[in-house]
């Protein structure tokens, strides 16, 4: 069962409905049962690997618990960092040769989601911020929680078990959430890939126009794609009483590098800055800039190989590092540049927005390539031929459809616009309005709620379903 | 009183979002398979008069089904004066979704043909009786009881050897859409005479007049096209999970199967396989059946083979390993026995593999689909190339074009 | 008392190159434009030069507000002497 099959829907609506009618102390069990079965819907196996991952975790955390309190030296604590990590370092090896995407985190189902959950747990109870006494059947149903184990987010132990026992929110609240993210999913997405994939797939074919269109639209893809996985999540989470972390705050609005990572796929970013960044910055703090860099580029590297053990998910990872570096190192100077020059403030917000967004656009053709000798080539025959490249530009247009050119185009617009009034964020507020409004609200998002269920229906046949249904 | 206006704006705001759906959509060009289909008393199902739509499964096409049901120009029925009729009877391949209506192969025949005959003011008119889906079973039904009207000189059976598949129960891939034939006695015979599409539950021709007239409504709108799209995908989904339960759940099944679940998938090009004999032999019948039937109305029968994708695959390397993939010495096996079933019971035959084959290797161009894949029907080049090679081999050896392209009509 | 949030207060004003930075116990980095963790390590470092203290990474990571870092030096300079 994947996000977007129509049976993962009548899965999470007979979850919920099962949720708000049994007792609040077994809810959590009700999660973890489902987030186990939705498992077993992938592997067998993978989930027998979980549970007993999940359960020595869950030991050495009361043992490195005991071993804080008492003050006495805590040799648990690396131990257990090391075979998760090893654990989780094992399988990204043997992944080797993935394929593309999101889909080639998941094998066992979601190992890098869950590994990083059981790794902040080992850190949180080691470091005091959390106490390691908690049920059992809580601690795993975080674990596995069946949400957020596709695509995230990456949700922090204190956070979530704060939120125990789970108090479904509101349908009407967590429903659009999922419908958008669906619709970002389906709509824009899936429209997108046609177009990528063909110039990604002919790269050494192509030249100028049609390079252009691959460059500018799978930041889109990605985007639309990643956060809509996560407002499905997110969606779904809430609809049992439990609220995810938020993983996107309109990243194409950031004008700076820094700025960027504080938008773009937040948990990661997040978990990232507290369990590797942190440490690491705090142990080389006196080794001035170098310490810094180094800090830097093990995250950012962190960052791009967390993706897969690939040259060119490496290549992202030193390229975002190399970013941040010189961010940092001229941060001070460029604000009193422009401290100095008031005049170019807003033209420098302006620039800085521009110049960001190209950073990434250009980091990103290292992440989707499938080596770095193809990336290198995309970034260096974008201009060449650029006058006579119209033909190859029809082709692509004719391979993929127009109709992704014209979502391509629209899209960003409607990202962005969507990101800014999503209907969660207001719907609360409309609730207040007059009879008349609030109808209207209503029965509009109902038609959108409708729409994105159909739409979801529509695209989960098969390309050539049997028509024999299609009589009428 | 303040209830009805609430309600009202509710309404206006609901059909507000509506509309801007729809225009959305068509703004995205975000096309969804119109509904061209309808019951039919003996064949199960037919093209609608009337309807029309886009066809999205290879490529986006704007289909039109005439008055009398065929995806054609309007024809008039008796057949005019001084005109050569020539009957494209078939399934996918005969009506050619896949390409707008000018493009198709028959239109490439009438083309080809019209300057052999156009002496004395005579003209060709091919008409298109392709239906996709369509078993052998379907096709001879429409040569009995619909080809005749439009009165004929030539027949062309367009044959795509999937479809032998079609001709029992067993081997059936799709649910029961068309009536089976049986061998009594080595006479073609209706399995059910009873036969009826189980999906009708009332069927009365107002009945289907309504459900078409909303059919048509649906096309001309991309929301509700996506709609019914949707609900399609439903139906498979909740037939699909009932399959599942039942799977786990039910009875278990009295004969289990022993064949594993793609065995069927290679069959063109796998003629000798013991569960597809019996279809070769019905498959025959029906081709008797139809030369009789030609023969009564004094009509010309050819028989054309289509290519299979992989027959005319323009990579010679990409044949050669899947000929080693399946252990295959030839993919043309099913082609030469049909040849010779055709020449036994005296109808010319033409396969078009080898030609086709031959053209897409030397050019290296895909004949079939969208994409160096050459997967799917005939593309714009394919119609092309076909109805150039049919219109030759009508050429040469039909009495009938001869005669006419002679002058001595 | 106050001579600490003085000093700290100074610290943050050159950290984050704000001369019109308040300091208040409730103050956080969503308060501060240049705040984030990057920028935290260099204030890190800049009262531990200050007041002559060292923190370890768990203290550092416990720390939620200004208020939580004023008490964490005061307990540092309270241990010392």
């Amino acid at each position: 069962m994947s996000f977007t099959d129509f049976s993962f829907l009548v899965f999470i609506a007979a979850i919920a409905i099962l949720c708000r009618l049994c007792p609040r102390q077994s809810r959590s069990l009700l999660l973890l049962g489902a987030s186990y079965l939705f498992y077993l819907t992938w592997s067998a196996r993978g989930a027998v690997l979980l549970a007993v991952v999940t359960g020595l975790t869950f030991a050495a955390g009361m043992g490195i618990e005991r071993a804080r309190k008492s003050q006495t030296h805590a040799w648990l604590t690396p131990l257990a960092i090391i075979l998760l990590a090893g654990y989780l370092l094992a399988f990204k090896i043997a992944l080797l040769g993935p394929s593309r995407g999101i889909a080639g985190l998941v094998m066992p189902l979601g190992i890098s989601y869950t590994t990083f959950k059981l790794i902040s747990y080992v850190l949180d109870v080691h470091w005091g911020k959390m106490d390691a006494s908690m049920r059992l059947a809580d601690f795993a149903a975080y674990v596995a929680f069946f949400p957020q184990i596709l695509a995230g987010p990456i949700q922090r132990p204190g956070d979530y078990f704060s939120q125990l026992p789970p108090v479904p929110a509101r349908t009407a609240d967590a429903l659009p959430r999922i419908a958008w993210g669906l619709v970002k999913k389906l709509l824009i997405a899936d429209n997108l890939a046609p177009a990528v994939n063909y110039v990604y797939a002919h790269l050494t074919a192509l030249h100028g126009a049609p390079l252009w269109v691959g460059f500018y639209l799978f930041p889109l893809q990605m985007y639309a794609d990643f956060s809509g996985l996560t407002d499905i999540a997110i969606g779904t989470g809430r609809l049992f009483g439990i609220t995810g972390p938020e993983n996107f705050n309109r990243p194409f609005t950031a004008t700076s590098i820094g700025d960027f990572w504080r938008r773009w796929h937040m948990s990661l970013t997040n978990w990232l800055a507290d369990y590797v960044f942190m440490p690491l910055r705090m142990a080389t703090r006196t080794a001035g800039n170098l310490g810094l860099a180094f800090s830097i580029s093990v995250n950012m590297i962190a960052i791009g190989l967390w993706h897969g053990l690939t040259w060119s998910y490496l290549a992202f990872g030193v390229v975002h590092s190399l970013y941040l570096t010189v961010d940092a190192f001229t941060s001070r100077a460029r604000a009193k540049f422009f401290k100095r020059r008031r005049k170019w403030d807003s033209a420098a917000s302006w620039m800085g927005w521009l110049l960001t967004f190209h950073l990434v656009t250009i980091g990103l053709v290292f992440f989707r390539a499938a080596h770095i000798s193809d990336a290198l080539w995309l970034l260096g025959h974008l201009f060449s031929g650029l006058g006579a490249s119209g033909a190859l530009f029809w082709a692509l247009v004719e391979s993929a459809g127009a109709r992704t050119l014209a979502i391509g185009l629209a899209g960003y617009a409607v990202l962005e616009l969507g990101e800014r009034y999503r209907p969660d964020l207001w719907l609360g507020r409309i609730s207040q309005g007059q009879r008349g409004v609030r109808w209207s609200v209503w029965g509009g998002v109902t038609v959108l709620l409708i729409f994105a269920l159909a739409l979801l229906l529509a695209h989960s046949g098969t390309p050539r379903s049997p028509f024999l249904y299609e009589i009428y | 009183m303040r209830f009805i206006r609430d309600l009202t704006l509710a309404a206006l705001a609901s059909l507000a979002v509506i509309l801007a759906l729809e225009a959305g959509l068509r703004l995205a060009r975000d096309r969804y398979e119109a509904s061209f289909y309808q019951p039919d008393w003996e064949r199960g199902y037919a093209l609608r008069p009337n309807a029309e739509g886009w066809d999205v499964m290879e490529s986006e096409v704007y289909i039109r089904v005439n008055s009398g049901g065929l995806r054609d120009r309007e024809r008039i029925v008796p057949r005019p004066r001084q005109t050569l009729r020539v009957a494209a009877l078939g399934s996918s391949e005969a009506a050619a979704f896949e390409v707008p209506l000018e493009e198709t192969f028959e239109a490439e025949i009438e083309r080809n043909l019209a300057p052999l005959i156009a002496r004395r003011g005579n003209h060709v008119e091919v008409l298109n009786f392709g239906v996709p889906g369509y078993s052998l079973s379907q096709q001879y039904l429409t040569l009995k009881n619909y080809v005749w009207k439009y009165d004929p000189q030539i027949v062309v059976l367009v044959w795509n050897q999937y479809n032998l598949l079609r001709n029992t129960e067993e081997t059936n891939p799709d649910g029961p859409q068309a009536p089976f034939y049986v061998l009594r006695d080595g006479r073609l015979a209706p399995a059910d005479p009873a036969f009826r599409m189980p999906s009708l539950r009332t069927f009365s021709q107002r009945n289907i007049a309504i459900r078409g007239r909303l059919a048509d409504w649906m096309n001309d709108s991309y929301l509700l096209s996506m709609l019914r799209k949707a609900n399609v995908e439903l139906q498979n989904q909740i037939n699909g999970l009932s399959a599942t339960l039942r799977r786990h759940f039910g009875p278990a099944p009295t004969a289990p199967s022993r064949r594993p679940r793609d065995y069927l998938q290679w069959w063109p090009y796998l003629p000798d396989l013991p569960d597809m004999q019996e279809n070769w032999k019905i498959g025959e019948a029906f081709l008797r059946e139809m030369k009789q039937d030609c023969d009564r109305h004094g009509a010309e029968l050819e028989l054309v083979i289509v290519d299979e994708d992989m027959q005319s695959h323009p990579n010679a390397a990409v044949r050669k390993a899947f000929m080693r993939l399946k252990g295959l010495a030839s993919l043309d096996a099913s082609d030469e026995r049909l040849e010779q079933i055709s020449e036994a019971n005296g109808i010319p035959v033409l396969a078009l593999a080898p030609l086709l084959g031959e053209y897409a290797s030397a050019h290296g161009v895909a004949l079939h689909g969208i994409g160096a894949n050459n997967e799917g029907h005939w593309n714009k080049l394919g119609n092309q190339l076909a109805g150039q090679m049919i219109a030759g081999q009508l050429r040469v050896h039909s009495p009938t074009v001869q005669a006419w392209s002679a002058g001595s009509r | 008392m106050s001579d600490i949030v003085e000093r700290m207060q100074a610290v943050f004003r050159d950290v984050f190159d704000d001369e019109g930075l308040v300091l208040r116990d409730d103050l956080t980095a969503a308060d501060v434009e240049n705040w984030d963790s990057l920028t935290h390590i260099n204030l890190i470092v800049g009262i531990e030069r200050e007041f002559k203290v060292k923190f370890t990474t768990a203290e550092v990571g416990s720390l939620h507000n200004a208020g939580d870092l004023k008490a964490l030096v005061q307990k540092k300079l309270g241990a010392s002497g």
